[in-house]
């Protein structure tokens, strides 16, 4: 039987709070693990949903309903794609709103995700040289580690989602 | 040198011969801002490793997780130690798909002045 998009379908509003990440982390990847069995995948999703929710903890604004949590798959041709969401409140003039699109542009515009993450490590590195700021790893790592495309956008008012999509080949079973 | 616990990680530091200091990552390394308990504990590590003349054997098997907050304050660690010329090794599992495509990526700060290895196991 082919498999359908609802064959996973999870959402959750998490408190923001640090303590929060580790457990949907887990549940995640769990799901994952569950819907389409792979160990591979249940790492690189739980590691995506993790990078996703640190940065929407720090960057976010408060907002009573938490920080909310999309996992779904979709099918696409003759594979699945798995979406993972994260949408939190955000201050209208933040700043980080231009530098998460920025971060986005900033990844595609390599040829690969590969050659964008070791660019951005390489800045690390530099700027320990220079005893500079630090991070900048967790949306390229997203692309490069998870396997995902980024993009974002905002669903409401002072709202950003951020979506990491990341394509599945379908197994046998689910091609009979 | 003492071991290292903080949240979900435990960092066991082992000196099983006179020339290697081991440390053996467990756990999961996702505190908000690692670098400020990873950051001192990796300076004192340096400093003892100068001081008797040890290679640094970085074990990350046995990790479940960690952030990326943890890969910048790794790569700290690299940069640090090679501006004291301390040998550093990296040993990860290659038969775990994450620990493959971290580590692996690290490789781009092997130099080619042997002050960094790494050693895949599985
Ligand atoms: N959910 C979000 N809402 C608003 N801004 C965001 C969001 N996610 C990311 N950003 C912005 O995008 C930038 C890049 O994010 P990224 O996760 O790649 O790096 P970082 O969080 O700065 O560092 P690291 O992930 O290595 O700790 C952030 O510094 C922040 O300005
Ligand atoms: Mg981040």
């Amino acid at each position: 039987m082919m498999n359908d998009a609802r064959d996973l379908y999870v959402e959750l509003h998490i408190p923001p709070e640090w303590s929060r990440i580790d457990p949907v982390r887990q549940a995640v990847g769990l799901c994952v693990a569950a819907v389409l069995g792979s160990e591979d995948l249940r790492d690189a999703l739980g590691m995506v949903c993790a990078e996703l929710l640190e940065n929407a903890i720090k960057y976010g604004t408060s907002d009573p309903h938490g920080v909310r949590l999309v996992l779904q798959q979709s099918i696409q041709g003759n594979q699945k794609e798995v979406i993972l969401s994260v949408i939190n409140a955000v201050e209208r003039t933040s700043h980080h709103l231009t530098a998460l699109q920025q971060r986005i542009e900033w990844i595609r515009s390599y040829k690969t995700p590969a050659e964008a993450y070791m660019a951005a490590l390489t800045m690390v590195y530099e700027r320990a040289e220079d005893h500079g700021g630090e991070g900048g790893l967790g949306l390229v790592r997203i692309a490069y580690e998870g396997g995902c495309q980024l993009d974002c956008d905002s669903p409401a008012e002072g709202y950003m989602a951020v979506h990491a999509r990341c394509l599945v080949p379908m197994s046998d079973r689910d091609l009979t | 040198m003492e071991d290292l616990i903080a949240g979900d990680l435990k960092i066991q530091a082992i000196q099983r011969t006179p020339t290697i200091l081991e440390l053996l990552w467990l756990g999961k390394s996702n505190a908000r801002n690692p670098t400020a308990v990873l950051s001192p504990y990796f300076s004192q590590v340096l400093t003892v490793a100068m001081e008797q003349k040890l290679t640094i054997e970085l074990h990350f098997e046995r990790l479940e997780h960690f952030n990326s907050s943890t890969i910048t304050a790794i790569i700290q660690l690299i940069q640090e130690a090679r501006s004291k010329a301390v040998k550093l090794t990296i040993t990860f599992d290659q038969g775990i798909k994450w620990q493959k495509l971290s580590f692996d990526a690290l490789r781009v700060f092997s130099k080619g002045d042997g002050l960094l290895e790494f050693r895949p196991a599985s």
